[in-house]
């Protein structure tokens, strides 16, 4: 008998449910399981009471892991309600305030794409950094124009002297849609 | 007072009432389990005198360690004056609610 009171709780789940009990209870509290589990190694053996000690652990885990979210969506309802009789009591202020965010964010958002959509411009090509377009400057009467389109044997010329350009292709826009302009086509047209 | 304890609030008081100068948690558990007849764990039983003490119907007293309990002190629970009211209280409530009705729920 005297041996048996000797025996310590298991180390363990003593540890972990110290560090699990509130800070100001604790001592006691850990007193507590240490003596129901005392008394458990006397009256049910010590497998038992041990298998009781770890069980005390595991059933208060859900609770603790669960416990800290609800409580932090309590506390965001909360926040979310006093928000909302701010701007109640506040209507003037609120109304500048959401509207010069909505004026902001859309023009953030307008922004965005069109500087999205510039630079993506042609971008899927395979080698898309190799391939220019040509882009004729003209000076008339002064005046520089620039001018996207181009004489159609300039293309040619340009191919046969530099050695830089590996490849050339024509298209013209012809009744809305743009088309390939094969040299058979061109000299049908010539 | 507008609020009344809870069943499990009242049980507990009145355990530790019944207890006198041993209620400690432990000694709370057993009795609770020899007079309902199902166990209790300690998490429900605590949570329970904590917040009877923090409701000003209980205080507590540090008693002394032991080697049982790995030598920590114990925490003992003695129902104060506003806890008795409050008990004296329920069992008015009670009795006024269960006024001629003992014998109804005895035929069923």
């Amino acid at each position: 008998m005297k041996k048996k009171q000797s025996v310590s709780p298991p180390r363990i789940p003593a540890w972990i449910l110290s560090w699990l009990l509130p800070q100001y209870d604790r001592q006691y509290l850990r007193g507590d399981f240490d003596e129901i589990c005392s008394f458990g190694y006397e009256d049910k053996g010590r497998l038992s009471a041990d298998i009781w000690y770890w069980k005390q652990v595991v059933v208060s885990l859900p609770q603790i892991l669960i416990h800290p979210f609800i409580w932090s969506v309590i506390m965001f309802k909360n926040y979310l309600k006093m928000n909302l009789r701010n701007l109640k009591k506040h209507k003037g202020y609120s109304f500048l305030n959401i509207a010069g965010m909505s004026v902001g964010l859309a023009c953030f958002i307008l922004v965005l794409l069109f500087v999205r959509y510039e630079f993506r411009y042609e971008k899927h090509h395979v080698n898309a950094e190799r391939i220019y377009r040509l882009i004729v400057e003209q000076n008339l009467g002064g005046g520089v124009f620039q001018a996207a389109s181009s004489p159609v044997p300039l293309e040619e010329t340009l191919a046969h002297d530099l050695p830089e350009v590996e490849e050339f292709n024509r298209f013209t826009q012809q009744a809305g849609y743009w088309s390939h302009m094969r040299p058979t086509t061109f000299m049908k047209m010539k | 007072m507008n609020k009344y304890l809870t069943r499990k609030e009242e049980m507990i008081l009145l355990v530790v009432f019944r207890l006198g100068d041993v209620a400690s948690l432990v000694k709370v558990r057993e009795e609770l389990k020899h007079i309902t007849g199902h166990r209790w764990s300690v998490g429900n039983v605590y949570v329970t005198l904590d917040r009877l003490a923090r409701l000003g119907f209980l205080q507590t007293s540090v008693g002394e360690p032991s080697a049982r309990r790995g030598g920590k002190a114990v925490k003992y629970y003695f129902v104060t004056a506003q806890g008795k009211e409050e008990l004296v209280e329920l069992k008015r409530v009670h009795d006024r609610l269960w006024e001629g009705l003992l014998g109804f729920a005895a035929e069923d």
